[in-house]
């Protein structure tokens, strides 16, 4: 489930990054996107190692280039 | 003939091959692969349970029919909060023209991951690869692995014979009755059927299991009941 095409969101990263809209365990996550865990947490760390959010204690929130990428494609 | 101390080229080849054989009831070996859904971490399973399973090879008969099995199952799995995840030593294209072309000539969409170990890491670590049968493929192989990540049953069947769904389904089944009652399932056991209880292991728990009500027994050590 890529989340990162080159470098635009695919429909599924930028749904995963609005989830991201405050800080959220990958439970929760799951919940709001309605996919099956191990896929949100393979997308999680997608976007982690494209640095556009990042985890404490279990709970991942958007990065300043997350963010900025959401508003990106709402420009 | 070899000497001793001097292997021959079956049991060198073999040696070669087999280097993990996983243990049941001890943690399943972490891995990270490429797969058809991305590159994944068994640890992206924690909380559920999952059906990880080798086949020999993409574009091969035996392998589409057991593709398709597994597919028919899915919800159910999900249902019973376990996945499945396929494997063989192939890349991810040949998964995808696979998975693909079971969709356009069989009409059935394979929505689980399928793990390409062009390096044979994850077989070798899993013990998927019988060199008497073949160096380069993997056998029909199942594990089982709980939510916590313990590894909990294994199938192994060879490349000629297609494994059988309903076994795989049992098995979880029972595996996860065992885990909620802390019971046993006896031989050819279906939901629904009578648990067995494990053996008492004093004296005095024998005397109270014979007199314990509600129970079937033939004897102190072999007791069922409804769940």
């Amino acid at each position: 489930m890529p989340c990162i095409d080159g470098d635009a969101l695919t429909p599924t990263g930028r749904q995963l990054l609005e989830a991201l809209a405050e800080p959220r365990t990958d439970e929760e996550v799951k919940d709001i996107i309605g996919q099956r865990l191990f896929r949100v947490r393979i997308s999680l760390r997608e976007l982690m190692y494209a640095g556009l959010a990042t985890v404490e204690r279990g709970r991942y929130s958007l990065t300043d280039a997350g963010r900025a990428k959401l508003e990106e494609g709402r420009g | 003939m070899p000497g001793d101390g001097e292997m021959t080229e079956q049991q060198g080849n073999a040696a070669q091959v087999s280097i993990g054989m996983p243990r049941l009831g001890t943690p399943a070996p972490q891995f990270e692969a490429a797969t058809t859904h991305g590159t994944i971490r068994l640890e992206d399973f924690k909380g559920s349970w999952l059906v990880l399973f080798s086949h020999p090879a993409d574009f091969t008969p035996v392998c589409t029919t057991e593709f398709i099995a597994f597919a028919a199952i899915q919800d159910q799995l999900r249902e019973m909060n376990c996945e499945l995840m396929g494997l063989s030593i192939d890349s991810t294209y040949s998964h995808i023209a696979w998975v693909r072309n079971i969709q356009e000539k069989m009409g059935v969409a394979i929505d689980f991951p399928v793990i390409a170990d062009l390096n044979k890491e994850v077989a070798l670590l899993y013990g998927m690869i019988m060199p008497g049968e073949s160096k380069t493929e993997t056998s029909r192989c199942v594990f089982v692995i709980d939510p916590d990540q313990v590894l909990r049953a294994m199938i192994y069947y060879p490349l000629t014979t297609g494994r059988n769904m309903d076994e795989i389904l049992r098995l979880i089944q029972a595996l996860q009755t065992t885990d909620e009652h802390s019971v046993a399932t006896p031989a050819n056991w279906r939901p629904g059927d009578k648990v067995i209880l494990p053996p008492p292991a004093t004296q005095d728990a024998a005397e109270e299991r014979v007199n314990m009500p509600g129970l079937e027994c033939k004897d102190w050590y072999f007791c069922k009941k409804d769940l």
